[in-house]
C-alpha cells in the first residue's frame, strides 16, 4: 500500500483492476483505494507480472504494508527482495501537512463542482519580420528540455509514491512548453524567479539535474544544500534565484532583480514566472506596478494553468484574460498558446527583446493545464473528465514531437535515443543523490547571517 | 539625529555607488525628505536614480529592495511609519530574512530597511514600537540607536553589512529642529563627528555605571531610564544604565557583566509587554545569571493595549521616568 499522503495512514482496497497472472504495466491502473478522503485508482510503479494478492477486495490495509507481489516474469516464486510490489522502503511519515490526499491516482468518482470552457484557442499577433528564426537544433534542443522536464517529474513522482523523497512537491506535467519557451530565450546572466512549482523552471534554466534531485533528497550536494527543498529550488550561478513559495512572493522580488540590472546598466532581465493565481494577491500589482512605472528589464510570465489549487480561475477572476490586467500598468499583455513551444518562444523573444531595450515589462499570459495534481497527491476531483481529456490532447510534448517528426527535423529512432539517454541521466541523477552525503544535523545552525 | 542620520546615508552613498535609497516621498523637489526629512537634499545631491521614489507599495519595497540587493546592489528602504512594516513583512520575514538561507548560504541580502517607531500622539497605526517581531525573525538584524552619535554610526555599519537590518529610529529623537518638529520631541545633543566612524552591532554601552541595580533599555527608554537613574541617586540609589544599541546581535555579555554585578535587573521597552524584547532578555538573564539575581527581574514596558491617543492616555501608556525609579525601588528594596 503506496504511502496515501501525510495525513492518510490506511485505505480500503474497493477492488483489483488487475488478476493474478495479469502483466502490469508501469503507470498502469493496479487497484481502487478508498480512504477517508477520497476514492481513486492507484498506479503501479513498477512494471511486471501480479502474482499474489495480499489484500483483497474490501480489506483495509495500513499505508507502506505490503498488499500485492509483483514478479519480473510470469511464473516466477517471489524470492528476492526486487520481486516484491511494496519493497522499496516505502515509509509512513510523521510529519503532518494540510495536503494530505493520495499519490498515484487517476481521477474517480469526481464531484464535479465547475464546469470550465473547453481549452480556448488564442490567436498569435502576426508574426513579426524581426522576429529570430528557430534552427534546427535550437527545436530539437527545446524538445529534448522538455522531454527532460517531464521524465525528471515522472521520475519524481515515482520516487514520492515508493517513500522515497521527503516533503511535498508541486508537479508540472504539462506544462513544460511554457517554461522551456521562455528559458530558451534567456541569455547567461539573466535571472528567473519561480514559485512553489518550480521544477521545470529550473531545468529549463539549466539548474543541473544532480543538484536538483539531490535537492529533493534533501543531501547535501543538492543546490541549496538541504536548505531549501523543492519548494525552494534555485541557482544563482545558473540564472534562478531560489524559488519562492508565497504565491506572488517573487514578483516584488524579480522587479527589484530587474532594479539592480537596470542600475548597474547590465544588458539582463528577469523573467518572472507564477500562476494565474497569483495575479489576485498584492504584491502582483505592487511589482508589476513598480515594473511598470521605472521600466525595468522583467518579463511578466503568468502560466495560466486554470487553477490555483482547486480554484478555478473563473471564479476569482472577473476578467477574461489575466493579460487584461496589464492595461491597468500601461504595460502590453497578450495571451498565447502555453502549450506549443514555439508560439510561447517567440512571444518571449519579443518581450525580452522589449524589456533589453528599456522599454519595460510585459505580461506574458500563456495559457496551459497541469496533467498532475495541484500537489503530491492531489487526484484533481475538482476538473471535469472532459476538460483533462481535451489538455491531455493538447499534450505540448506529444505535439511538438509530432510536429518535428513530420517536418522530419527529428527521426522516430531519436525520440527512443533521447529518451533513453536522458532515462540513464536521472538514473545516474538518483544514484548520485542517493550516494551523496546527508548535511549533518548541525548544519542547521549556519548559513543564517552572512559572516 | 536627524542630520546624523543624512550624514550617514550621505557618506556612505558617496562612498559607494551601490548603495541606493528606496521609499514614498524622500526625493521630490520641495518635497519633505521622507516622512522625517532624513532624505532631504539628498536627491539633489545623488539624482533621482539613486534617491527613488515609490509608490505607496510597502511590499514592493521591501520585495525591490530584497531583490536588488540579491542583484548586487546596497539599497537602504524605509516606510514612513514602522506600523507599515507589517504591509512589508511577508517580504521582510519571508525573503530578506530566508534567502541567504534557502539558498544554502551562497546568496547575501545586503540591506537596510530603516523605519521610525515610537508613541507621538498620533495614535494606535501610527505609533507603534516593533523591535521584537522582528528580533523573532533569524535572517534579520535589529538596530535601535537613541543618539545621533549611535545613529550614524550604526547606520553606516548597516549599509556595509551583507545582512538585512531592521533601523529602527524613534520619532521624538529626531530632534525639535525643523519643518517636522515632533511635540514633545527630545533634542537630543552630543557630538556628532563629521569623519568616519563605524560602530559595530552588538556592543552595548554602559552609559552610567552604578552597584544597585541594572538597567537595560533602548531608543527613547534609554533617556528615560537616565533621568531615572539621576532622580535615584538623589536618594543614594546607584543604577547603571546599559543602551543595547542593537538588539540582533544583543550583547550579552554586558548585561551578563552588569547583572553579575548589581544583581538586579529592570528592563525598559516601549513597546508592549507581553512577548517584548525585554521578555527575551528576563529569559536569558534567568537562564544565565540566576544565582547572581537578588531580586526579581522586572520589565517597565507599555501595557497590552494599543497605542491611545489622548495626550493623558498616551502619557500612562509610555513608560515614564517614575516607573523606572518605582521599578529600581521596589527591586533594591527587595526582602
Ligand atoms: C500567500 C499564499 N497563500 C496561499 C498559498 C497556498 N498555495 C500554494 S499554491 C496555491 C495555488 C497557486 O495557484 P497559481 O498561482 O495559479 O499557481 P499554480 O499552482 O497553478 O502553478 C496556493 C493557494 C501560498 N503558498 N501562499
Ligand atoms: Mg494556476
Amino acid at each position: 500500500m503506496p504511502d496515501l499522503g501525510q495525513t492518510v495512514a490506511e485505505g480500503k482496497i474497493v477492488r483489483w483492476l488487475k488478476q493474478p497472472g495479469d502483466r502490469v504495466e508501469k503507470g498502469e491502473p493496479l487497484f481502487e483505494v478508498e480512504t477517508d478522503k477520497v476514492t481513486m485508482e492507484v498506479e503501479a510503479f513498477r512494471a511486471g507480472y501480479l502474482h499474489e494478492i495480499l489484500v483483497g477486495g474490501g480489506e483495509i490495509a495500513g499505508a507502506a504494508t505490503p498488499i500485492a507481489i509483483l514478479t519480473d516474469s510470469p511464473n516466477e516464486s517471489h524470492g528476492g527482495p526486487s520481486s516484491h510490489a511494496p519493497e522499496p522502503g516505502f515509509k509512513k511519515t510523521s510529519s503532518v501537512t494540510a495536503s494530505g490526499s493520495v499519490p498515484g491516482v487517476q481521477r474517480k468518482h469526481a464531484r464535479r463542482r465547475t464546469t470550465s470552457p473547453a481549452p480556448e484557442r488564442v490567436v498569435a499577433p502576426p508574426r513579426s519580420t524581426t522576429e529570430p528564426k528557430l534552427t534546427t537544433d535550437q527545436k530539437l534542443g527545446m524538445y529534448r528540455r522538455m522531454v527532460l522536464c517531464r521524465m525528471f517529474e515522472e521520475r519524481v513522482y515515482y520516487l514520492f509514491l515508493e517513500g522515497r523523497l521527503p516533503g511535498t512537491i508541486h508537479q508540472s506535467q504539462g506544462q513544460e512548453a511554457s517554461a522551456v519557451g521562455v528559458c530558451s530565450v534567456l541569455e547567461p546572466g539573466d535571472m528567473i524567479t519561480s514559485t512553489h512549482r518550480p521544477h521545470s523552471h529550473a531545468i529549463a534554466r539549466g539548474v543541473s539535474v544532480t543538484s536538483l534531485m539531490a535537492e529533493l533528497f534533501a543531501k547535501a550536494t543538492g543546490c541549496c544544500r538541504g536548505k531549501g527543498g523543492s519548494m525552494h529550488v534555485g541557482d544563482r550561478d545558473a540564472g534562478m534565484l531560489p524559488a519562492i513559495a508565497i504565491v506572488g512572493g517573487g514578483i516584488p522580488l524579480a522587479a527589484g532583480c530587474a532594479l539592480s540590472f537596470q542600475y548597474l546598466k547590465q544588458p539582463n532581465i528577469v523573467a518572472c514566472f507564477f500562476g494565474e493565481g497569483a495575479t489576485n494577491i498584492g504584491t502582483f500589482h505592487e511589482g508589476v506596478n513598480i515594473a511598470a512605472i521605472w521600466d525595468l528589464p522583467v518579463v511578466f510570465v503568468c502560466e495560466n494553468n486554470r487553477y490555483a489549487a482547486s480554484t478555478a480561475v473563473e471564479k476569482v477572476m472577473k476578467v477574461r484574460r489575466v493579460s487584461e490586467r496589464a492595461a491597468a500598468y500601461g504595460i502590453p499583455g497578450e495571451t498565447q498558446d502555453g502549450n506549443d513551444v514555439e508560439v510561447v518562444y517567440r512571444a518571449m523573444a519579443r518581450a525580452a527583446a522589449r524589456a533589453r531595450d528599456g522599454a519595460g515589462p510585459t505580461l506574458l499570459e500563456l495559457e496551459t493545464y497541469r496533467l498532475a495534481g495541484h500537489s503530491r497527491s492531489d487526484p484533481g476531483h475538482y476538473r471535469a473528465a472532459e476538460e483533462v481529456a481535451g489538455w491531455k490532447v493538447r499534450d505540448p510534448i506529444a505535439a511538438y514531437e509530432t510536429r518535428l517528426l513530420a517536418e522530419g527535423l527529428l527521426r522516430p529512432k531519436a525520440v527512443a535515443e533521447i529518451r533513453s539517454a536522458i532515462d540513464h541521466e536521472l538514473d545516474e541523477a538518483v544514484a548520485r543523490a542517493e550516494q551523496g552525503p546527508e548535511p549533518r544535523p548541525e548544519d542547521c545552525l549556519s548559513d543564517v547571517f552572512s559572516e | 539625529m536627524v542630520e546624523a542620520l543624512r550624514e550617514a546615508l550621505r557618506e556612505e552613498m558617496r562612498r559607494d555607488e551601490r548603495v541606493i535609497l528606496l521609499g514614498e516621498d524622500i526625493g521630490v523637489e520641495g518635497g519633505f525628505g521622507g516622512a522625517f526629512t532624513v532624505t532631504l537634499g539628498l536627491s539633489e545631491e545623488f539624482g533621482h536614480r539613486r534617491v527613488i521614489d515609490t509608490p505607496i507599495s510597502e511590499a514592493a519595497i521591501a520585495g525591490v529592495a530584497t531583490g536588488a540587493a540579491l542583484g548586487g546592489l546596497r539599497p537602504v528602504a524605509d516606510v514612513q511609519y514602522g506600523d507599515f512594516l507589517f504591509l512589508a513583512m511577508d517580504q521582510l520575514a519571508n525573503n530578506a530574512a530566508k534567502l541567504r538561507y534557502m539558498s544554502g548560504g551562497k546568496l547575501t541580502v545586503p540591506m537596510v530597511f530603516r523605519a521610525p517607531v515610537g508613541a507621538t500622539t498620533r495614535g494606535a497605526q501610527h505609533g507603534q514600537s516593533l523591535e521584537a517581531f522582528f528580533m523573532h525573525v533569524p535572517g534579520l538584524k535589529v538596530a535601535c540607536p537613541s543618539n545621533p552619535y549611535d545613529a550614524k554610526g550604526l547606520l553606516k555599519t548597516a549599509v556595509r553589512d551583507d545582512n538585512p537590518v531592521i533601523f529602527f529610529e524613534h520619532k521624538l529623537l529626531y530632534g525639535s529642529k525643523g519643518s517636522r518638529k515632533e511635540k514633545g520631541g527630545l533634542q537630543v545633543l552630543g557630538v556628532v563627528p563629521e569623519e568616519e566612524y563605524l560602530i559595530p552591532f552588538g556592543q552595548a554601552k554602559v552609559l552610567r555605571p552604578g552597584r544597585d541595580a541594572t538597567i537595560v533599555a533602548n531608543l527613547l527608554m534609554v533617556h528615560k531610564s537616565m533621568q531615572a537613574a539621576t532622580m535615584l541617586a538623589d536618594d543614594g540609589i546607584e543604577a547603571e544604565v546599559i543602551d543595547v544599541r542593537t538588539l540582533v546581535p544583543l550583547d550579552w555579555s554586558t548585561v551578563f557583566e552588569s547583572v553579575e554585578k548589581t544583581g538586579k535587573l529592570i528592563i525598559v521597552e516601549e513597546d508592549n509587554l507581553t512577548g517584548g524584547w525585554g521578555a527575551e532578555v528576563a529569559a536569558r538573564i534567568a537562564d544565565s545569571c540566576i544565582d547572581y539575581l537578588d531580586a526579581p527581574i522586572r520589565r517597565v514596558a507599555a501595557p497590552d493595549t494599543p497605542v491611545p491617543f489622548a495626550p493623558v492616555m498616551e502619557n500612562f501608556y509610555v513608560p515614564s521616568a517614575e516607573k523606572i525609579v518605582a521599578a529600581v525601588n521596589a527591586v533594591v528594596s527587595w526582602r
